[in-house]
């Protein structure tokens, strides 16, 4: 069954069709979390609420997007809500959270770990907006005009972002890329 | 197309967001520009680099249970809200409608009195005081013989006594 028929499902006051949504998605729900959070217990917590605030605002799922689009915006938002509740997120300066460019590292690559942790850091100084993007677009898949819609932006403003978040991350890991590029 | 333009542009054009127009001129400024296929290798090995960086982790295996126990308790407090809301309709409606009645009566007397004042101001004090009196016979009416002065009852009663003396 595909998810707009289980939203009709549960709309009809059929609550398996809402477990099978949540099977379906809790993995890539609680994985986006993670990214956004850094922290296994947060992520799901953070996943509990997304999917209770979609159970309780299944009404106003319009089939005209992607169920997928529509559940994930609920997540980046609750997500966003929870980085500034906590202030966990600096605007500070980029140039102060990009950790050091990985080019003086040794003509060896970095161990398997060390580089995604290198990745992860630079993920995660990036701004907010950039951030948010570039964690939908690379490991959600969504297109431009999904994200435009999750975002409330143009398909222009998530081009931009997309456009600087990526100019940020070559910055530092520009070592690691000429090593990839190889 | 200008390299400033395309670079820009390089992303959404390895990420096939262009119709078959646009992807054309990108790839054609490609194969011209050296440096702007640079570009796309430098694009190409950042995101094999941030895929590197998936990790992935699971929901416990009672991701379920909690959210089923959360739902309950939601569906639980809204049944809740909902009895009170009816209890309150039961006891409340009935009683607010019959307030309402009676207040209305009330402000209908009320506007009566100040009408009658109001036509006693046009007449006069002599003739206020039979408007006045007028009003309260009205509001006392009982008997023929409570029948205000020069009414109809007034008459017929006069017509009744006059024929009861001609016998």
């Amino acid at each position: 069954m595909n998810e707009i028929d289980l939203i009709r499902q549960f709309r009809l006051g059929d609550k398996s069709a809402f477990r099978r949504l949540v099977e379906r998605y809790q993995h890539s729900v609680i994985n986006l979390s993670y990214r956004f959070l850094r922290n296994k217990e947060e992520a799901e917590d953070m996943t509990q609420e997304t999917f209770l605030k979609a159970y309780l605002s299944a009404h106003r799922y319009q089939p005209t997007t992607k169920f997928s689009a529509w559940l994930f915006k609920i997540a980046v938002n609750s997500c966003l809500n929870r980085l500034r509740d906590k202030k966990k997120f600096s605007f500070s300066r980029l140039e102060e959270n990009l950790p050091a460019p990985a080019m003086d590292q040794p003509d060896n690559c970095l161990e398997r770990d060390q580089l995604k942790g290198l990745v992860r850091e630079a993920i995660d100084s990036l701004p907010e907006n950039q951030r948010t993007v570039i964690l939908l677009n690379q490991y959600e898949e969504f297109s431009y005009q999904e994200m435009a819609r999750m975002l409330d932006c143009s398909v222009s403003a998530v081009e931009s972002r997309l456009f600087r978040a990526k100019e940020n991350l070559r910055k530092v890991l520009a070592g690691q890329i000429k090593k990839e590029a190889i | 197309m200008r390299c400033r333009k395309v670079r820009r542009r390089l992303s959404a054009f390895l990420d096939g967001e262009f119709g078959e127009r646009e992807k054309g001129r990108i790839a054609a400024h490609l194969k011209a520009c050296p440096a702007c296929g640079e570009e796309v290798k430098s694009l190409s090995s950042l995101s094999v680099l941030l895929k590197e960086e998936k990790e992935s982790i699971n929901p416990s295996p009672y991701f379920w249970g909690k959210l089923e126990q959360e739902i309950g308790l939601i569906e639980e407090s809204k049944s809740a809200w909902g009895q009170l809301w009816e209890s309150l309709n039961k006891a409340f409606v009935p009683a607010g409608a019959a307030a309402v009645l009676i207040f209305g009566l009330f402000i209908g007397i009320q506007l009566g009195q100040v009408v009658y004042s109001q036509v006693a101001d046009i007449l006069g004090p002599q003739d206020a005081s039979l408007v006045q009196q007028e009003f309260d016979q009205s509001l006392h009416l009982n008997t023929l013989d409570d029948f205000p002065r020069e009414s109809i009852g007034e008459i017929y009663k006069a017509l009744l006594a006059e024929n009861d003396l001609s016998d």
